[in-house]
């Protein structure tokens, strides 16, 4: 077993509000000089750029988790993770094929780019991400965790798209890993407020500026960064 | 204002029988945000909501609300119609926008 330092909520160019100097390159360059060993990219509703990531991170030793970042139509926002950019491919298909055709506006939103290896535009994605799949959290976790992935609702002290935000309470029968949290002092503030009191929580950075990488994150013991010892180590964390 | 009287003018669909019908309404209030509706809804009120997760019953149950209306005809599930008729907690449905109804049972309240 070995302590892996992970920051698993990160935007790319992919996010209509990440920097456009979030190119996979520049984030793992990033991770790299900030001592991380496991990232995600967590694009809104899209998992493209996690795929370059991946294939950056492989030669300098950095493992990326295939990730996204739903927005449920309850306006929840929900950091889903996979082992394979197959499942989370799939998982986008479903999601996009649930949210609104309707389209970005770049000049107000920002671009939503799909960045390679090389800092190549591949493609722009013109469907605005900034929006709410028609699909329930519970519909979303379930499908996550069907699939051996990890689903942990964002920002659970926000204001906005958090699941107590929007659902006032977060309810004891649905199958979350953790639940992400910024200001942890707040944790004491909302426990009245999660009917299952055992769900760890976690600090990720949501990082949409290359400097906040890693600013937030959580060491676990793992022999191997999977979904599966992540999960299971997400366990053990309380 | 009853219930049963605010279904009459306003023809909405019950989803929940005679639950809550005999009812008196004092207030209204619209919004999909959980939180924002256990800060400020006031009890016995008819609340206008889109949002459809099950947690709207807790909400309702914490906050005393007699009836949950559905606009836009948006379908909920089976199992939530049926909680609430366990939790007695009244849930209406109508074709019209959550602006439209609003405005309209606000002036039956007012008229009251």
């Amino acid at each position: 077993m070995s302590t892996f330092s992970c920051d698993l909520h990160i935007h790319s160019t992919l996010s209509p509000c990440g920097s456009l100097e979030m190119s996979p390159n520049n984030i793992i360059a990033k991770a790299k000089q900030v001592g991380l060993h496991v990232i995600s990219i967590t694009d809104h509703n899209m998992v493209e750029n996690s795929f370059y990531a991946h294939e950056i991170g492989k030669k300098v030793g950095i493992t990326v988790l295939f990730g996204m970042e739903a927005q449920t139509a309850e306006e929840i926002h929900l950091l889903a993770y996979f082992d394979t950019y197959e499942l989370a491919l799939a998982f986008q298909e479903k999601i996009y094929a649930l949210l609104p055709d309707v389209q970005n506006d770049a000049d107000y939103f920002g671009d939503q780019v799909v960045v390679n290896e090389e800092n190549e535009i591949i493609r722009f994605e013109n469907r605005l991400l900034l929006n709410s799949a028609q699909i329930s959290i519970t519909d979303a976790t379930a499908w996550i965790k069907n699939h051996g992935g990890i689903a942990i609702p964002s920002h659970i002290d926000s204001p906005t798209f958090s699941i107590i935000s929007q659902l006032g309470y977060i309810p004891d029968d649905l199958p979350i890993d953790a639940l992400e949290i910024r200001n942890i002092e707040k944790k004491t503030e909302l426990l009245p407020l999660i009917m299952k009191k055992d769900i760890p929580f976690v600090c990720f950075s949501d990082a949409h500026y290359l400097e906040d990488i890693g600013k937030r994150r959580i060491n676990l013991n793992l022999e191997k960064p999977t979904c599966k010892e992540i999960a299971s180590a997400l366990r053990h964390l309380q | 204002m009853k219930l049963s009287d605010i279904v009459k003018e306003i023809g909405c669909e019950i989803l929940t029988g005679t639950v809550n019908l005999d009812k008196e309404i004092k207030n209204g209030y619209v919004s999909d945000l959980l939180s924002d509706v256990i800060g400020n809804i006031k009890e016995n009120s008819i609340w206008i909501t889109i949002q459809r997760h099950i947690n709207i019953l807790g909400v309702a149950k914490l906050k005393d609300v007699i009836a949950i209306l559905i606009p836009r005809s948006l379908q909920i599930e089976e199992n939530i119609i049926e909680k609430a008729r366990e939790e007695k907690i009244a849930i209406l449905r109508d074709p019209r926008s959550a602006f439209e109804l609003s405005g309209i049972i606000y002036n039956l309240l007012q008229k009251g």
